[in-house]
């Protein structure tokens, strides 16, 4: 996964934009390329990492690899470009076939918007940032000719590039951590990269990647050390058992995903807090949202009622049936009693 | 008179490689003073023309090159007591000369508060000692503290300089630059022994320790007011006492070294960086957004704006969203 060291480390040592318009069906088009990178001071430069860090660090990334299936040809550009260090004329032709594959995947369902690719460093590690950034249908942006080329000019971009607005934005990073090896993430800031829609996985498509980690598998593990962090570290037994009673709410609910560090910030207790995100990350559980599939983990969360004519209630884990023997004047639970609580 | 004018054409020629010696020495000692964390001002040059010709004139027995210090170097601390270790430091990276103490030379009832002087070289085997031969390049060190750097600045022009200047002076006056030296050396020792004494409250015992990395980091000068004032907001959120509390930072600086140092480095380019990146408390709003970030944004937005502790975890890696 890309790490907040990964972020604070990164350098953008350059920049191009290439303008993709709507590309609706059945009318030819061009994306509008330019031949010559985006020249940024430093504040621009910061400002575009400030915005890289905002989404690829959010709640909302995810962690994602090279699907070998894909047809696209993002992954071999990527990873022709970050295997060694080149020169700037490569790394424009590989940013114009970036711009040239996202046009011809565009249907008229897709907003026109900036293909902005940077070429970026961070901890020694060759890397790679794609973004795209929504635009208004019919705003004017014009390349401007300098010596040598055309480019779009960052003045001409700061209106897109750095107002509010522009944090929906569709982003992602490829970090080659040598030997093939890659950590990558993705964020999309309109819609779940994990949606079920074309149009959600567009951007993942695009990329020619799949998120790493199966939700089923991410469900389940970060389900059993949560259980587990409850069961061995939280002492105070209100606490234990509101936390049980959180985790099940939280994964029978409607939400599409799981986000522990949401979790965290709603139903942990400031004492419990650092020390249950610090056995997340121990135990290698992700902090940052997966979508939720409680396939593997639905006897656990299954529990069955038992209530009583005057009001008692007894719930219990589906899979344990045999915990409990309901007679026909009591019910027999054969379970030692570990605590009792007034509410 | 031949060998003044030929010492001047000679210096004119020789200075801007002896000026290069000497930023190449303040880089090494900014590095090193970094390294151990002490805060200092560094700066070097090589002697003005008019220089080297007045002390060949004040000192008839010396030539063009028996002159020693023809680069000169200043590191001027803020305690007195740093400068043991910093003298420490210089003799463990260049060849030195004995030191010269000023101060200690000086009789009960003589004028002047002056600094420690030593004359360096690159030792043999350094790097640079091809390009600055240590026979041919020396320089004068001056290792002083703010107020002996104070007196040495307000005294440069005046008429007590010393001795030989004040003597002709009537005795009331004569009397009056005494104390002045007096009070000079007075206060310096006042300052290191404040700083020593000062810190019982855990702020303050927090802000040395955090200190010690800040200036590893940076020489730039914090706002101490506004340090204690988030570190006395942050220090809620440790359970540990202030001795763990401490540790616990130090381990965390150690662990995290590599990404700070980065950061820091981007810094100094990002015209919009936070404002409390460049406080030796940064260190403690890092460690608890890493640590538990929903807890410093919920007591940060008690007192501060969280543009500005957004704009910190940002540069940390940290995202908000």
């Amino acid at each position: 996964m890309v790490t907040s060291d990964d972020l604070a480390k990164l350098k953008i040592r350059h920049i191009i934009f290439h303008d993709i318009p709507k590309h609706t069906k059945g009318t030819e088009g061009t994306p509008v390329l330019a031949d010559l990178e985006t020249e940024i001071n430093a504040d621009r430069s910061a400002m575009l990492k400030k915005r890289l860090v905002q989404t690829l660090g959010s709640k909302t990334a995810y962690e994602i690899e090279f699907n070998p299936d894909t047809s696209s040809p993002v992954p071999d550009e990527v990873k022709t470009h970050t295997d060694n260090r080149h020169d700037i004329k490569k790394f424009i032709k590989m940013s114009q076939n970036l711009a040239k594959h996202l046009f011809e995947e565009q249907n008229g369902q897709n907003s026109a918007g900036l293909l902005c690719v940077m070429d970026v460093v961070t901890g020694g590690h060759n890397a790679l940032a794609v973004l795209k950034l929504e635009r208004e249908q019919g705003a004017d942006l014009q390349l401007q000719n300098v010596k040598g080329g055309q480019q779009f000019k960052m003045s001409v971009l700061d209106n897109l590039v750095f107002t509010d607005g522009t944090r929906l934005f569709k982003s992602s990073l490829f970090i080659n951590t040598g030997s093939g090896e890659f950590r990558s993430a993705v964020c999309d800031s309109q819609r779940s990269v994990m949606a079920s829609t074309d149009m959600g996985r567009f951007w993942l498509k695009y990329l020619g990647c799949r998120v790493t980690v199966e939700p089923r598998i991410a469900t389940q593990r970060w389900f059993d050390t949560t259980i587990e962090f409850i069961n061995d570290h939280v002492t105070d037994p209100i606490v234990k058992n509101d936390l049980y009673e959180h985790l099940q709410s939280e994964l029978k609910s409607n939400k599409k995903k799981v986000s522990p560090n949401k979790f965290i910030e709603d139903c942990f207790p400031d004492n419990y807090r650092t020390e249950y995100k610090g056995f997340l990350k121990d135990k290698g559980v992700l902090l940052q949202a997966f979508e939720k599939d409680v396939s593997d983990i639905t006897s656990k969360i299954t529990r069955k009622l038992l209530r009583t004519t005057k009001g008692v209630t007894v719930t219990v884990p589906a899979d344990e049936d045999n915990l409990v023997e309901i007679k026909s004047e009591q019910i027999l639970i054969r379970d030692p009693l570990q605590t009792i609580e007034k509410r | 008179m031949n060998d003044l004018e030929s010492a001047r054409k000679r210096w004119l020629t020789d200075r801007p490689e002896y000026d290069h010696f000497s930023q190449e020495l303040v880089s090494k000692l900014r590095a090193e003073l970094r390294r151990e964390g002490i805060w200092a001002e560094v700066s070097g040059r090589a002697k003005e023309v008019d220089s080297i010709i007045r002390k060949l004139i004040k000192k008839p027995k010396h030539n063009y090159d028996s002159i020693g210090d023809k680069s000169g170097v200043r590191i001027i601390l803020r305690y007195k007591d740093e400068i043991k270790s910093v003298l420490e430091l210089v003799e463990n990276i260049f060849d030195c000369g004995e030191f010269e103490e000023k101060v200690d030379a000086l009789e009960l009832d003589r004028v002047g508060y002056l600094s420690v002087h030593i004359d360096v070289k690159l030792r043999a085997d350094d790097a640079l000692a091809e390009k600055y031969p240590p026979e041919k390049f020396k320089a004068e060190l001056q290792v002083r503290t703010m107020a002996q750097h104070l007196w040495s600045e307000m005294s440069h022009d005046a008429f007590y300089k010393n001795d030989e200047s004040l003597n002709p002076l009537p005795i009331p006056v004569k009397r009056r630059v005494y104390l002045l030296a007096g009070v000079v050396e007075v206060a310096d020792d006042e300052f290191n022994r404040l700083n020593g004494e000062m810190p019982t409250l855990p702020e303050f015992v927090l802000l040395n320790a955090l200190e010690r990395h800040y200036f590893k980091l940076t020489t730039r000068r914090s706002d101490s007011e506004l340090s204690l004032d988030v570190i006395r907001l942050l220090l809620p959120l440790y359970s540990e006492e202030l001795e763990q509390i401490i540790l616990h930072l130090d381990d965390f600086y150690n662990q995290h070294q590599e990404v700070i140092s980065d950061v820091y480095e981007q810094a100094e380019e990002d015209p919009d960086r936070s404002v409390y990146l460049y406080q030796p408390e940064a260190l403690m709003i890092y460690d608890r957004l890493n640590y538990d970030s929903i807890s410093i944004r919920k007591l940060w937005n008690t007192k501060y704006h969280e543009g500005e502790l957004e704009r910190i975890a940002n540069a940390f890696g940290i995202s908000f969203d």
